[in-house]
């Protein structure tokens, strides 16, 4: 008998609910199921017949983890469809708001959610008994992530500030000149978790990637570009469906995509920097070089420390936002047609 | 004391924290609390919570923490397990206690939503109804919010350690809003301001951003729902709108239920 199957009925320190099926013969991998048994919630059928103004606060309830990317995602596509032009700080704020959600995401993934397989352990909590300094450290870091969070958008999860056409209130310099001190805290404690997640041990394990990235002519991306790919692709995100298909599996209740005759890819940190990296701020460069990280990091199992990577490019963006920033003439601008 | 009964009481009171149809906000409150964290997990035992932990220990638990809204039959059987498996039982957020945004299907024909968002509506398996979990089994304490406020859910655990009451306000967002010294909404302007019937415990940030509540909170303790609707008839906002406002995340709450219901007759 040379076939062999690996289950993992929950998989835990994720968001959202699922398990998996790995069936090997002999050396080889022949079947693999990543089932999503999250029970279905049809956002998509009941966004229907709301107002336009309603839908970012309900689409932010889809994740409770990154609520800002999908608030956001929704007011662009809003935006989009209605003309609507936002004022240039307004557009800075939304990157810093970002910002924000990466520091305590990319914080929380790294170090409660990722650490401890690699040093292994069952949990973050468990991690304190020999590792606290670096635990408390994570934490100060997701704090100020969701300490600029809660300072633009009211809370930290499912924030209610951002809207179709900009804010409903903008903090002013003075209140975002506050957070800088805690901000270069961080940028110092990423550029640290870029050092210490280039010394965990990984497998020896790359593949031939189709890595898929959103890509703006002068920054790394937060909330526009082109897609673009590896492998040639590089279209509006209009014309998404024109090059993606989506598929209903048996055995997931999460939709399977694909790029049309090529199959599946990859996005998220590792698809982002080897797609942006000369997007990236010099710090940010340099960390992930002192790091032996360039592009393209074609072991998904690095995809921590490029994490890190972002993490410290999150920080200086949010500081160099920070620098720029004068509050705008108009918190929201409306739809045409509109009062 | 017997030995036993001496290692029973400094044993740690055993923590466990259950998903159903959610967003994982709620229970990413317990992880958001970053100065209370580290402390709190030195006076309990998390037993159970596979978004944070790859342990999995097995029942029974002190207190259980339920996040999610019921929406299938395993789902419906799972939350019988649960209430056996838990001493006291709280439900966190809109979704654990109204039936969340998802109940907006109970309005709705949930075979033609299915058709909708999936392309194989064979392979999907979920119920008519999106119901919270105090339909199913006794809850001992519903925690309200959506997303619940952190600190109500620190509150929460350290009162149900110790075996006192919490200390969780019943009354409504109005109050917070006085507090903090804006102005009103539901008067000044001409918007469907939910919070004289939405239960405070967010710190009525949505007034204080410049917009109306949109009554994440749930209703208060005796909220006059119906009142609320005729001021929004009077304010001149059309009936599509008052509907729109009871049905959001805590659609289902039986108050919020029928004021909808009663401005879609009109």
């Amino acid at each position: 008998m040379t076939g062999r199957t690996i289950r993992v009925d929950t998989l835990t320190r994720v968001e959202g609910e699922g398990s998996l099926y790995i069936k090997m013969s002999g050396s080889r991998v022949s079947d693999v199921k990543l089932r999503i048994y999250e029970p279905p919630r049809f956002f998509e059928a009941f966004l229907r017949g709301r107002h336009y103004s309603e839908v970012p606060d309900i689409t932010s309830r889809i994740c409770g983890i990154c609520p800002i990317a999908y608030q956001m995602s929704a007011i662009h596509a809003i935006e989009r469809a209605l003309d609507v032009r936002v004022e240039p700080a307004i557009r800075l704020l939304r990157r810093l708001f970002y910002c924000g959600e990466w520091i305590e995401s990319h914080a929380l993934h790294i170090f409660m959610l990722h650490a401890p397989d690699f040093l292994g352990y069952p949990d973050a909590i468990a991690m304190t008994a020999d590792n606290r300094e670096l635990v408390e450290k994570a934490l100060r870091l997701k704090k100020i992530g969701n300490h600029l969070v809660t300072l633009l958008g009211g809370r930290e999860i499912h924030p209610i500030s951002a809207t179709v056409g900009g804010f409903y209130k903008v903090p002013s310099k003075s209140q975002l000149e506050e957070l800088i001190t805690d901000l270069q805290w961080a940028l110092q404690a990423s550029l640290e978790a870029v050092e210490w997640t280039s010394k965990l041990e990984f497998p020896d394990f790359e593949q031939d990637y189709e890595f898929v990235a959103l890509r703006h002519p002068d920054e790394y991306p937060l909330n526009e570009g082109r897609l673009v790919s590896n492998h040639g692709l590089n279209i509006d995100c209009a014309e998404y469906e024109d090059h993606f298909t989506e598929l209903h599996v048996k055995h997931s209740n999460a939709l399977h995509s694909i790029i049309r005759g090529r199959g599946s890819y990859l996005v998220g940190p590792l698809a982002r920097f080897n797609m942006n990296f000369d997007r990236l701020p010099v710090v940010a460069q340099d960390s992930a070089k002192s790091a032996h990280l360039s592009p393209p990091v074609l072991n998904p199992f690095r995809g921590i420390i490029v994490r890190a990577v972002e993490l410290v490019f999150a920080c200086a963006e949010a500081l160099r936002i920070i620098q720029e920033y004068t509050p705008p003439p108009r918190f929201v601008t409306y739809p045409p047609g509109r009062a | 004391m017997s030995s036993k009964s001496n290692s029973e009481s400094r044993r740690k009171p055993r923590i466990a924290v259950f998903k159903f149809a959610s967003c994982d906000g709620c229970q990413l409150s317990l992880l958001d609390a970053e100065d209370e964290l580290l402390t709190m997990v030195g006076a309990v035992e998390i037993a159970y919570f596979p978004e944070a932990s790859r342990t999995m220990l097995k029942g029974p638990y002190d207190v259980g923490l339920v996040e999610g809204s019921i929406t299938t039959h395993t789902d419906a059987q799972r939350i019988q397990e649960v209430r056996r498996q838990c001493k006291t039982l709280i439900t966190i957020g809109a979704c654990a206690t109204a039936g969340g945004i998802q109940a907006l299907r109970n309005w709705k024909d949930v075979d033609e939503f299915i058709r909708v968002v999936y392309a194989t509506p064979q392979f999907i398996s979920t119920l008519k109804l999106s119901t919270p979990i105090a339909e199913h089994v006794p809850v001992d304490f519903e925690l309200r919010g959506c997303p619940i406020n952190k600190r109500h859910l620190v509150e929460l655990i350290t009162a149900s350690l110790v075996g006192r009451k919490p200390s969780i306000p019943t009354y409504s967002v109005c109050m917070e809003c006085k507090r903090k010294g804006n102005v009103c909404i539901a008067v000044t302007r001409d918007a469907a301001c939910m919070g004289p019937v939405t239960q405070a415990g967010c710190g009525a940030i949505c007034p204080s951003y410049n917009r109306a509540c949109y009554g994440c909170f749930g209703p208060m303790e005796s909220a006059n729902s119906a009142s609320l609707a005729n001021h929004f008839h009077y304010l001149g906002l059309p009936s599509d709108v008052a509907v729109r406002s009871f049905r959001g995340f805590n659609a289902w709450a039986w108050q919020f239920r029928k004021a909808s219901e009663e401005c879609e007759r009109q």
